[in-house]
């Protein structure tokens, strides 16, 4: 029976709250009067050469550089006891941004929430597939076996048979090609390069394609199918100046590698595509000499294309056969190298592929072995979390792709990849720097030196944010007045 | 005193009507959102499309080198390049 046909209202068939009046939504404004705020604990703060205040909240994102004449003002209102205020003008800005909280806001469980929604997701799938686990190359300081070609076509058909399996879940899949030499196994390239993206368009998937190749490979004719398969992300790895490049990363005939990979690149810097190089650059103690005459080859061929980008990465001992004979830098010496060497790069005016906005903020440094999401496939179908384990430790044989496509998983081995340790590590937990890493830059210096695994942003995210306001031209303005915010996307005609 | 009860601070003349550069790239939206979902009409964030040059690579604009919008590029889950080679 309708209600209310009867005439009289029956309690047991509905509410008496539904007959009363609405009331107007409450407006979801800071509170008119003056209240207590706080600073994020999330805030990193430095003063550029010049006197501009630069703030970076690491959970937020958010980077605002305040004028000489707000420097003051701005750090009484962020100072450590938080301030009474009325929630307008720089004090809503603040607010907005993440660098002011009500008193009592819980930031780190925000982070854990946050976390949750990140680490947990299912909607993302991540491959890294091995093409071939050979290489044509013999690099010095390589930790690789080379046990193993090509990707056999059984794996290649699993794989496909998986994506097909995720496809009604999946809004985001991701595929890097790494190896041994991923171009060295073009073979399974060229069969699911294609597919992937068919795959994608046809259900309306975000697809995006990355490679880490040594770049010998990489012909004009190579790069254009690549690019026409999406794989717009390149890592290519340049040691030095030529000869320092061809002592560390010879072929495997023993051959000298730095000029073809070099007409590699010219060749691609001249295409008009869309695409992101990661230049690479290992240093150690005997190659650091010849960075200059590198830095400026690269200043004079790709200064002007900012697809191009830099990125400098100390030489390790990672396990391979000649790690008793490498030299290598100690920590201290390696952040103090990478600090110069960036610096040197900017004042050539190179685009740096570590740039605080090139970390794309919350979880952008945590290690893709730690999300549950990524999976490496070697080529025989073995199922692995970290690239440089690969399958020479057992904890990293985490399991096997079957040729219909189901990964068959040791789940104890899985958990202990994707722990979300930075909750039960009380150093992550006081970090500043931990929504960017979340404890979980590298999962194997946890477990095998039993230690917080440090991104050395947490060393230096205030030179690196100092640097970064010095010599990036003024964006997105916002005008700040005494009521309010207004944002604009261009800087006015007076600033 | 009760640590609730800190004078209200007056608006300082210097915040009466200033300008802040940002930097950022709409990570908060990334956030805020869940990571990835910060597209909206293929504009980029920073130069709302202005740039002629080649459009994104990556998620960023090669016009300003922020974010862009353009999911297909967009790695959608950061996280750090395979290391050691």
């Amino acid at each position: 029976m309708p209600l209310g046909l009867s005439g009289k209202f029956n309690v047991l068939a509905r509410s008496p709250h539904d007959l009363e009046p609405e009331e107007p939504e409450p407006i979801d404004a800071p509170e008119s009067g003056a209240i207590h705020w706080v600073p994020s604990r999330y805030n990193i703060r430095a003063v550029t050469a010049d006197g501009r205040l630069v703030v970076w909240n690491t959970f937020r994102g958010t980077l605002s550089i305040f004028e000489p004449p707000q420097r003051p003002a701005i750090e009484r209102i962020l100072r450590r006891g938080g301030v009474l205020a009325r929630g307008e003008g720089a004090i809503l800005y603040l607010f907005e941004r993440g660098f002011l909280l009500k008193e009592g806001t819980d930031e780190f469980r925000r982070i854990r929430l946050e976390f949750g929604r990140q680490h947990y997701r299912n909607d993302v799938l991540q491959f890294i597939l091995m093409a071939s686990e050979d290489c044509n190359f013999r690099c010095e300081y390589c930790y690789e076996d080379f046990a193993r070609g090509t990707m056999k076509p059984w794996v290649r058909e699993g794989i496909k048979k998986l994506v097909e399996k995720r496809l009604d879940t999946i809004k985001f899949l991701s595929v890097s090609w790494f190896g041994g030499e991923p171009l060295y196994g073009w073979e399974a390239i060229e069969d699911l390069g294609p597919y992937f993206v068919e795959t994608a368009e046809k259900h309306s998937i975000h697809f995006s394609g990355q490679m880490t190749t040594n770049g010998y490979l990489l012909t004009p004719e190579v790069a254009e199918k690549l690019l026409a398969w999406k794989v717009r992300s390149f890592q290519i790895t340049l040691d030095g100046a030529p000869q320092d490049h061809d002592r560390n990363r010879p072929g495997r005939d023993g051959s000298g590698t730095f000029s073809t990979i070099f007409e590699n690149l010219r060749a691609l810097r001249d295409r008009p595509e869309p695409f992101a190089v990661d230049l690479r650059v290992n240093f150690d103690p005997k190659n650091i000499p010849g960075m200059p005459e590198l830095l400026d080859l690269v200043a004079r061929e790709f200064q002007d294309d900012r697809r191009f980008r830099l990125r400098f990465r100390a030489v390790g001992k990672w396990g391979g056969a000649n790690d008793d004979q490498i030299s290598v830098c100690t920590d201290d010496e390696a952040g103090r190298w990478q600090f110069a060497l960036k610096d040197e790069a900017r004042k050539r005016g190179i685009a740096l592929s570590d740039d605080i906005r090139e970390i794309q903020g919350f979880g952008g440094q945590a290690c893709y072995a730690a999300r549950p999401y990524n999976f490496i496939i070697g080529a025989t179908g073995k199922v692995m979390k970290c690239t440089i384990d690969l399958d020479k430790q057992d904890r990293n044989d985490v399991g096997k792709l079957t040729a219909d496509g189901d990964l068959q998983l040791d789940l104890d081995k899985f958990a202990v990849w994707t722990d979300p340790a930075f909750e039960s590590d009380a150093k992550c937990q006081k970090c500043v720097v931990v929504p960017i890493c979340q404890g979980l830059y590298c999962p194997i210096v946890r477990w095998d030196e039993g230690r917080s695994p440090c991104t050395s942003l947490r060393m230096e995210a205030k030179h690196e944010i100092r640097a970064m306001a010095e010599e990036a031209p003024r964006k997105r303005v916002t005008v700040v007045n005494g009521q309010g915010v207004e944002r604009r996307v261009a800087p006015p005609p007076s600033a | 005193m009760q640590k609730t009860e800190r004078p209200e601070v007056p608006l300082d003349p210097s915040l009466e009507n200033f300008q802040v550069t940002e930097l950022d790239e709409g990570q908060l939206d990334g956030v805020l959102g869940g990571v990835g979902e910060v597209a909206t009409n293929g504009n980029c964030y920073g130069c709302q499309g202005s740039y002629t040059g080649p459009p994104v690579s990556n998620g960023n604009c090669f016009g300003c080198g922020v974010s862009s919008t353009d999911t297909d590029d967009r790695n959608p889950v950061g996280s750090v390049e395979p290391t050691a080679r």
